[in-house]
């Protein structure tokens, strides 16, 4: 029988004094990142991964309501912290973004609120919200990030390991985006853009075709630029200058950064036949193509680092798992729903089961093969098995 | 000739045609009388070869034998009740108005009036229908079989490998009552299908299968390009809940609907509206569903001990004898409704949930498309908003059920036409039922006038 013990979230949510003391107690590190502006805690050096997933599994089972009612319900408590070096914390699926308020709000410290112990959570902290794409009929997923800081340093983080600390100027060519405000990848090409310190950043037009010329001349004056886009757009984009008879050729110091949309309003492609139109469409090296695997409900990003394997920053971790036992992490190779352990996700939830099919190989890279469809289909059909 | 030269002609020649519908009114008559008196002996006939079938099925395939009794009782009933000469008689008495067919419609306006005028000259009597059956429910393909006898077609069968035995039984006694030269030939195997001249094909895999296998039977050259294919969308149904008074009163047929075939066949409801919230409902429902459980927990215990005894007895016994049973219940199941149950608590979803069995309340904006047999979706609405559901759904939904006093007293959704069922008809239907809408008699027969 369901339990409805409703938690009503425009009602602060509230944890015992003594309670608040066991995370300061236990988890020292973990509370002086929150409570002092230091390094962000998922960027901490002197704890490894474990360490630090097991010191956000209790911060957020005590202060996540959402999840700690998942993790209850699975048998999981407060004080599984050793559990956490051993197995996987529950993956919430990530339709909870969708159907709750996933994160740490208004929690009471006793009768005190919680922001008065972590400053990162005072008023004068706007926090932002991020919602994925849609229309205002869809249900879509909101993210709170009540420390935007976090963000800025996992976007920085990121990039700055897979692409190094070169200055880069970026050209969004995001079709779609434009229309959501509250994109969370918006946001980040944003920061990057902010970061580029030639101030040529910028965001392209969607009805021309890329300025060659400009392009040309940054390249000559010796800048990298990476051009950022999703996949239906970089096509639109390849059909447009084929139709207008401007033929594309990117040198090599530009590269293209693909961020998902396989399948919109266009019609779905695979990841293999995208890359092999890139290639050809820009007329550029395969080297030259890059993917961004994120998401609204995830502060951190994953890029490709050989060929169409992903692979994940250090304080994120990709497990596949099997879609009907979350809790069994496969082996690589095989294919199962893609998990994310995203320890920047503090003050939301770091532990997550998304609704993509994927795989790994032996050193933790990932594929995305699409989205994972339940096996139990309902319907006289679904059953035409296979001869033989 | 053309297609448009063929079109032509079949307009020219309409008395040609209401003369061919006369006649072919006529001797489907003839059959569906045959066909009922030989199927129902099918049932009572001991040397038939269906306890055979009946065992083979239990101990070889995925359906329990309650289940099997139960869909075999309730097809016995429906000949029984003259379905077949009713099915007749009601495909020569009207045509189908503009509003009464949602996917008739589909097919001669959207999908493109060419195809159709091409389909309607080529499907004459003694047509060659090439049925390619689905196996989740027991029996499931008989319809089709029925439709294309009556029709007076030329039936070949890909029967389903997780249907093997019942159909093939059916078949086997048919033919030694003279349906030989209707009835061709049947297999499980893909690559036995014989070529030949297939004028349609109806096809009950699903979508995604459909081109694979249809290059398959293309490449064999079993078919031609230009054959048209009939496949099934529909994947649930929608069961509207007037009162909680209706839905305690009719809990035994409620439960069937939902719960009967493990919750699988498009028929099977896959949502509930009602302005009763499922809370509200939460006591009797969860009653309900444990009686299903136990009453079948203790009918397996019995069934188990009695199974070779039951199979001896006389036929009618064991089709009264058909409670539903618990299925399909294995670790990563039961596992995944462990995840599926404490995400329903985390995000303070008002769901019951009894043995691998779950109802969960989603709000009417929101509620998804169910796909899981095992978890219904229960929305808390009025009648107005199942017309917004309906549309949304769209042709993966079969059919509306009512549950209470009258069924009339629910307002036809107007996009779609849909006739609105009474609850007990979700897995009793009549024989002349209509998959995606589609009476598949008269779509066999096109040219009737």
């Amino acid at each position: 029988m369901g339990t409805n013990s409703r938690l009503n979230m425009n009602e602060p949510f509230s944890i015992s004094s003594q309670t608040f003391e066991h995370i300061k107690q236990r988890m020292p590190e973990l509370h002086a990142s929150l409570a002092e502006p230091v390094t962000p805690f998922f960027l901490n050096t002197t704890l490894n991964f474990d360490e630090k997933l097991a010191q956000i599994f209790v911060f957020q089972y005590l202060l996540n309501p959402v999840y700690q009612k998942y993790c209850t319900a699975l048998g999981w408590s407060a004080d599984d912290y050793s559990r956490c070096f051993d197995e996987l914390p529950p993956l919430l699926p990530v339709q909870a973004f969708k159907d709750a308020a996933v994160w740490t709000h208004d929690a009471l410290v006793g009768d005190t609120e919680i922001s008065t112990y972590l400053t990162h959570l005072k008023a004068d902290a706007q926090p932002l919200e991020f919602l994925s794409s849609g229309t205002s009929a869809m249900q879509r997923s909101r993210h709170r990030v009540l420390n935007p800081t976090f963000y800025d340093a996992s976007i920085r983080a990121a990039w700055q390991a897979r692409f190094g600390r070169d200055n880069w100027i970026i050209w969004a060519y995001t079709p779609g985006y434009s229309e959501n405000p509250q994109s969370s990848l918006l946001y980040m090409i944003d920061r990057l853009m902010e970061w580029d310190h030639t101030q040529e950043s910028r965001y392209l037009s969607l009805e021309e075709c890329l300025p060659l010329q400009q392009l040309n001349k940054l390249v000559g004056d010796g800048h990298r630029v990476m051009l950022f886009g999703a996949a239906f757009g970089w096509l639109d984009l390849i059909e447009r200058h084929e139709r207008e008879n401007e033929p594309l050729s990117l040198p090599r110091e530009v590269s293209i950064m693909e961020t998902g949309g396989m399948k919109t309003f266009r019609r779905a492609i695979s990841r293999v036949d995208l890359f092999e139109r890139l290639v050809q469409g820009f007329n550029c090296a395969p080297e030259q193509l890059h993917t961004e695997y994120g998401m609204t409900e995830c502060l951190s990003q994953a890029y490709t680092s050989k060929g169409l394997w992903l692979e994940s920053p250090d304080w994120m971790k990709i497990v596949v798992v099997d879609p009907d036992q979350p809790n069994k992490v496969l082996e690589s190779g095989q294919e199962g729903q893609i998990g994310i352990v995203d320890l920047a996700n503090i003050y939301s939830c770091s532990f997550m089961l998304t609704g993509d099919r994927g795989v790994q190989d032996e050193e933790g890279r990932f594929q995305v093969l699409g989205r994972w469809e339940p096996t139990s289909l309902r319907g006289c059909n679904f059953l035409m098995e296979q001869d033989g | 000739m053309d297609k448009l030269a063929r079109s032509k002609s079949h307009q020219s020649g309409s008395n040609e045609a209401y003369e061919l519908g006369k006649n072919w009114s006529k001797q489907a008559k003839e059959r569906a009388f045959l066909l009922q008196e030989h199927l129902i002996k099918w049932f009572d006939d001991e040397q038939s070869g269906m306890q055979e079938a009946i065992q083979q099925s239990i101990l070889g395939t995925d359906f329990t034998s309650e289940d099997i009794y139960f869909q075999l009782s309730a097809i016995k009933s429906r000949l029984e009740a003259g379905d077949l000469v009713h099915w007749v008689d009601q495909c020569t008495s009207d045509r189908p108005s503009s509003d009464e067919s949602r996917h008739w419609l589909d097919v001669q306006s959207t999908d493109n009036e060419n195809k159709e005028a091409y389909r309607i000259t080529q499907l004459r009597e003694r047509s060659h229908i090439l049925c390619i059956h689905a196996g989740n429910l027991p029996l499931v393909g008989l319809q089709d079989v029925i439709a294309v006898l009556l029709a007076g077609h030329c039936y070949t069968g890909k029967i389903s490998r997780k249907d093997p035995y019942l159909l093939s039984s059916i078949l086997s006694w048919l033919i030694q009552f003279g349906w030989r030269e209707q009835i061709q030939h049947w297999t499980q195997n893909t690559a036995e299908i014989p070529v030949n001249n297939y004028d349609e094909v109806l096809f009950a895999g699903s979508e995604s299968s459909l081109s694979s296998v249809r290059k398959t039977l293309i490449e064999a050259r079993t078919l031609d390009e230009e054959t048209p294919w009939l496949n099934r969308i529909a994947s649930f149904s929608i069961a509207y809940c007037s009162s909680k008074e209706a839905v305690i009163e009719q809990s035994t047929e409620f439960k069937d609907a939902l719960m009967r075939h493990g919750g699988k066949g498009c028929r099977s409801v896959g949502v509930v509206v009602s302005p009763v919230g499922l809370n509200e409902l939460r006591i009797p429902l969860e009653n309900a569903m444990k009686n299903v459980l136990e009453q079948n927990s203790s009918l397996r215990q019995a069934n188990t001990l009695e199974q070779s005894d039951a199979l001896k007895q006389t036929n009618s016994a064991n089709l009264k004898k058909a409670e539903i049973p618990v299925q399909g219940g294995n670790r990563s199941e039961s596992t995944r409704l462990t995840y599926k149950k404490a995400y329903n608590i985390a995000v303070d979803r008002v769901f019951v949930d009894v043995g691998d069995w779950m109802i969960e309340e989603h709000p009417i904006e929101y509620v998804p498309e169910p796909s899981n047999n095992r978890v219904v979706y229960w929305v808390h609405a009025n009648q107005e908003d199942l017309v917004n559901l309906v549309e949304r759904f769209g042709s993966a939904l079969q059919s509306i059920y009512y549950v209470g006093p009258k069924a009339s007293d629910v307002k036809k959704p107007y996009t779609y036409s849909f006739d609105i069922e009474s609850i007990d008809s979700a897995q009793r239907p009549p024989l002349y039922w209509k998959p995606d809408g589609i009476d598949i008699l008269r779509y066999l027969c096109p040219f009737i006038i």
